[in-house]
């Protein structure tokens, strides 16, 4: 069996990175393939008409355990005039602290 | 293409200019492509990855076991790559009614995603009973990502944060086994099915 080709690993995975080489396989863990329905989930409470404060007592309530799914900053507005900004994202507790945006290559033989 | 046929096909396409302004769903279809020259028999996801490889930046020299070192801060912003194009960097804002001279508040959501063809977002709009969802979606994700309700707008643009990983992995020749301290487990192979209508899965 040939590893499967990742032609757009680039983008996927941080523009800095070339597109993994073809010859490897790759594994990979991200929050937003957690299942669930996350923003879906969000959505539909919006569907029924909440408020800004009922919203994000709702989503506090839902994701109570943390939100898994897509990292976002998510803004709301109502028409009471309120606002409302969290962001919602899994963060992994990494053993290498150091300050890093985007993905790295990690090496699979070890935990 | 000329620019006088370039401004013939905008007036020619002013219609979904009006569409758009009246909350009708605006989408491209076929024929409006090859107008505009686009047109290509390749799949839709082929033609998507092409249009966006402009965001992939030059290549840097890596050792991809290296340990990520403080520079990474500097040169590493996710998707778009380059931090120095400011373009490519998405924003979103939102203003309290308090400081408005209309009392409602104030939201803008742009994703800079760059204008291709085919469009990353289509306009949806969604109307029962006496409610409505209306806002930007895209193909395969079955919901309005970024929008508004009778009462409530939203937006969300991307933290580029660190969320996740990849590893390189050592597997056995028929793929069965992969390779961690120091010894071969087992890999869990899952199917997945994606139903297509008309097909047998």
């Amino acid at each position: 069996m040939q590893p499967k080709t990742m032609k757009s690993g680039g983008v996927l995975f941080g523009g800095t990175l070339p597109d993994p080489k073809h010859e490897f396989w790759y594994s990979h863990a991200w929050g937003g393939m957690t299942p669930g329905e996350g923003l879906i989930q969000i959505v539909k409470h919006i569907s029924n008409g909440v408020g800004v404060t009922e919203l994000f007592s709702k989503i506090e309530e839902e994701f109570k355990d943390g939100y898994r799914g897509i990292p976002m900053n998510f803004v709301v507005a109502d028409n009471a005039g309120d606002i409302g900004y969290m962001m919602l994202a899994a963060y992994p507790n990494r053993k290498d602290k150091t300050p890093f945006i985007g993905n790295r290559v990690l090496n699979g033989e070890t935990t | 293409m000329e620019s006088e046929e370039l401004a013939n096909l905008a007036d020619e396409l002013t219609p979904y200019t009006k569409n758009y302004l009246n909350n009708v769903v605006t989408v491209l279809d076929d024929s409006d492509v090859k107008k505009l020259g686009k047109w290509s028999d390749k799949p839709l996801s082929e033609v998507f990855l092409e249009s966006i490889d402009h965001l992939k930046s030059a290549e840097p020299k890596r050792d991809w076991n290296a340990k990520s070192s403080s520079n990474d801060r500097k040169t590493n912003h996710g998707m778009g790559g380059d931090s120095t194009n400011e373009a490519m960097h998405s924003n979103n804002w939102v203003i309290s009614g308090k400081h408005t001279t209309t009392g409602k508040p104030m939201l803008a959501n742009d994703p800079h995603l760059g204008a291709s063809i085919p469009s990353f977002w289509t306009l949806n709009e969604v109307v029962w009973e006496d409610k409505f969802l209306i806002g930007g979606s895209t193909p395969g994700v079955p919901l309005i990502g970024i929008g508004k309700s009778k009462n409530i707008s939203w937006g969300q643009t991307s933290p580029l944060c660190d969320t996740s990983d990849l590893w390189q992995e050592t597997v056995n020749e028929d793929v069965t086994k992969y390779f961690v301290d120091g010894a071969w487990r087992d890999l869990t192979i899952v199917k997945e099915t994606i139903k297509i209508k008309g097909k047998p899965d």
